[in-house]
């Protein structure tokens, strides 16, 4: 089953709400394998439950106070408040929800799913004038559309029942985005040769994740190879194990964080060429340098040295 | 710079009395540890025609940055130190290699890497020093020096007419120089220094290395000539 990392509920300290992996709150929303995220974003699967599980860490619950009501877990379109309001469509998790304030310290956690096509963004869009309209389709091209996983509880700093002490704390949301978007196409900046290599300077559009390089012979139809990923939207990509003297065509693609690939780039030529180097130089300019160990009578210093050691150990005695 | 050299003279004339009786409080000392850098430039290019040394062509023949990391350990102290070591340092030079049979930098890189190690014999003249408390030590050194070097191209060493562009040479060197010993500067700090990490004086210095690494190479050879003559400045604990 696929699984979703729910980022942690942070309920007293907001200072820390950016924080992902360490539980550093009370009650929080984790993965049960990594990698954890704070935001979800994904192309595919509309159908397959994610599963997710709330934790309640007590022994870092330093001034928490007691837990009272109940376990509140919901999806929305918009903000998180309180509480979920089903008067925009916010799709309520009952079966992982309703856990009583006294069980959730108890039970410490439980797992619950979800189901994107489930969630409000494709179920149900709110209207201005408060009314409701169909939405998205999971699984449409060209879509991005955004939800978020809430979490609240009640707590009270004395004895639960008074509502005078009783606040709502909130986890920081779980940024669910279902992407079919792909990001724009890179541009080539420059197409530079290498010694058996190419290198390729480009620039990509914000959502792009990662920029590839594909390429093939002059003349061919088809893009037969293809580098290693490059993670920047500004950067360099370097093709290897070119042959000397042969064009070739290259083209460049980027993929967003939901795996969305874009586009190819306009296609540009290379030809790698012959380079020389430092040695290269010096060789070519008359050096008659073998590398390796120098001549074996360097060996004579080192004598020479150790001979001067020995002297002045002998002086001593 | 003749004010500078008056008032350095006026510190170390000063400082000598007021500071005689507290040297020997000190710890006992037999080792000296010591950081330089060097505006290293090797002399590879002698022997070619003008222009057409290859440090020159390729690197535009400034210095490289050498980093010197040296280690003493003094075996004999009556009239001045005499002390054996061991030095390892770094240096290194890039710049773009050029398009085969032209003139025209490409996207590689090319570069030059060096790691000069070597062991020594110094004698410090620290007499006035140690019974005059003038704090200008003069010293010589003399050694061995091996030295591996890299021409990398790219992320590899080149190769060039099928021979692989790494090697290590062997020659000897020697150094003059003089250190001032910053601790009449600050009496107490150099007591405290002392009394808490055992370091018993720290000196300033600048000295002047000449190095031969082609003595046994066949006349009329030209191979890479890393031999140089330099200065070095940094600072030394003895402790």
């Amino acid at each position: 089953m696929r699984r979703l990392y729910l980022s942690q509920l942070l309920f007293l300290l907001p200072a820390l709400a950016s924080a992902q992996t360490t539980v550093t709150t009370p009650l929080a929303i984790v993965p049960t394998a990594e990698p954890a995220v704070s935001t979800y974003t994904y192309n595919s699967g509309c159908d397959t439950a994610i599963s997710v599980e709330w934790l309640y860490t007590p022994a870092l619950a330093i001034g928490f106070g007691n837990l009272c009501g109940n376990l509140n877990l919901w999806a929305t379109t918009g903000e998180c408040g309180d509480s979920p309001n089903t008067s925009i469509g916010d799709l309520t998790f009952d079966s992982a929800s309703n856990v009583p304030g006294v069980q959730v310290q108890l039970l410490k956690s439980q797992s619950f799913t979800v189901t994107p096509s489930a969630l409000p963004s494709f179920t149900v869009t709110a209207l201005p004038d408060g009314g409701m309209t169909s939405a998205n389709t999971c699984g449409a091209q060209g879509v991005t559309v955004t939800n978020k996983i809430c979490g609240s509880i009640q707590t009270s700093l004395t004895a639960c029942g008074f509502s005078t002490s009783t606040t709502y704390q909130h986890a920081t949301p779980l940024v669910m985005t279902y992407d079919t978007q792909p990001p724009s196409a890179p541009v080539i900046g420059d197409a530079s040769p290498q010694d058996s290599a190419a290198s390729i300077s480009f620039t990509a559009t914000s959502d792009a994740a990662s920029v590839t390089a594909l390429y093939r012979v002059t003349g061919t139809t088809d893009f037969t190879g293809s580098t290693d990923p490059v993670t920047s939207t500004v950067g360099t990509v370097t093709i290897p194990n070119l042959i000397n003297g042969t064009s070739y065509d290259v083209e460049l693609t980027a993929s967003d964080a939901a795996g969305n690939v874009s586009t190819p780039s306009a296609i540009k030529s290379v030809i790698p060429v012959h380079t020389v180097g430092f040695f290269g130089t010096a060789r070519a300019n008359g050096s008659t340098e073998q590398g390796g160990c120098s001549a074996t009578g360097s060996l004579l210093p080192l004598a020479g040295l150790a001979l001067a050691l020995a002297l002045i150990r002998k002086s001593r005695r | 710079m003749k004010l500078a050299s008056s008032l350095l003279l006026a510190c170390c004339l000063f400082a000598a009395p007021a500071f005689a009786n507290e040297v020997s409080l000190a710890s006992s000392r037999d080792m000296l540890l010591e950081f330089k850098l060097s505006p290293y430039t090797p002399m590879i290019d002698v022997g070619y025609t003008s222009g057409q040394g290859p440090y020159q062509r390729v690197f535009g023949g400034g210095p490289m940055l050498l980093g010197e990391l040296e280690y003493e350990y003094q075996f004999f102290q009556k009239v001045g130190t005499l002390a054996v070591g061991f030095s390892a340092g770094y240096a290194e030079k890039f710049a773009k290699a050029f398009i085969a049979n032209t003139d025209i930098r490409s996207a590689d890189t090319t570069g030059l890497r060096l790691i000069p190690l070597k062991a020594l014999i110094t004698y410090r003249f620290d007499y006035f020093w140690v019974h005059g408390n003038v704090p200008l030590i003069p010293y010589a050194k003399f050694g061995v020096v091996g030295m591996p070097w890299f021409a990398v191209k790219g992320s590899d060493i080149e190769t060039a007419d099928g021979l692989r562009g790494a090697g290590f040479k062997v020659g000897i060197a020697g150094t003059i120089g003089v250190s001032f010993c910053l601790d009449v500067l600050d009496r107490r700090m150099a007591r405290d220094f002392d009394s808490s990490t055992g370091v018993n004086h720290t000196y300033l210095f600048g000295e002047f290395t000449g190095q031969d690494l082609q003595l046994y190479e066949a006349p009329g050879s030209l191979p890479l000539n890393l031999s140089s003559a330099h200065w070095d400045f940094g600072l030394a604990f003895e402790f």
